[in-house]
């Protein structure tokens, strides 16, 4: 498991820990299934990933050219299903639990 | 039965078992690893979260189209060209609640059950599916 420091973002916010999964090709761009990300109140969804996509040099892969986040790409909160709107505004909170999947290719 | 597992399936037994008699049909699909130039392709999936997927979906389809039975078996891990990936199994009344039934079932699958595979290639080379 890696623990990425995250408090560059806000460093006036209070500091706190939310874990990461990923599979399949996100997986192996972000380097483990599972991950525990340092962050602050303020982060969402949408600045978690971006931040760890500007570390790793993949923000094309989640992120179109104005931003927005790719359509086929699913982000799951603490087991729910997010909408677009729900991955750039929701707050995360001390041990959430976030999972992000490519697109999917079963069947 | 529904679930993914890494073992081959036996569709014979699976129909059997699935099998009453309210039915007149039962609709099956099979999915298997086609020649394109491969090898072979490893699947990988999200179970836990991939399993109550196929669970919403089965009762979808059996709250829509009136199934009496829906069996979905997916595997995952290596699998060679010619190996069964997926079987579905819609057990209906009549074939036409059957086959839109099984059809919905895997449009669905296939529209957001968190499961991908890779590409093996025959040189070694692999590459995930977008």
């Amino acid at each position: 498991m890696q623990v990425t420091d995250r408090t560059d973002i806000h460093p006036e916010k209070d500091i706190m820990r939310i874990t990461l999964r990923s599979f399949a090709r996100f997986r192996e761009i972000f380097g483990g299934e599972e991950q525990t990300i340092e962050t602050t109140s303020a982060a969402t969804p949408k600045t978690v990933l971006s931040a760890l996509c500007e570390e790793k040099g993949c923000k094309d892969t989640l992120f179109a050219a104005d931003g927005t986040f790719h359509p086929h790409i699913t982000v799951i909160l603490n087991g729910r299903r997010l909408s677009a709107e729900e991955i750039e505004e929701t707050s995360l909170a001390d041990n959430d639990a976030l999972v992000v999947y490519p697109p999917v290719s079963g069947g | 039965m529904i679930t993914i597992q890494k073992e081959d399936i036996d569709i014979g037994a699976l129909i059997q078992q699935s099998r009453d008699n309210r039915m007149g049909a039962q609709v099956v699909f099979v999915g298997t690893v086609r020649d394109d130039g491969i090898e072979a392709i490893e699947f990988e999936a999200d179970r836990t979260t991939a399993i109550a997927d196929l669970r919403t979906i089965a009762a979808e389809a059996t709250e829509k189209h009136g199934l009496l039975s829906v069996d979905i078996i997916h595997r995952d891990g290596l699998l060679q060209m010619g190996e069964t990936i997926l079987v579905i199994i819609a057990g209906a009344a009549h074939r036409e609640e059957g086959f839109a039934g099984c059809r919905y079932i895997i449009e669905e699958i296939k529209r957001y059950v968190p499961i991908w595979k890779k590409d093996i290639s025959t040189t070694g080379d692999s590459h995930w599916h977008d």
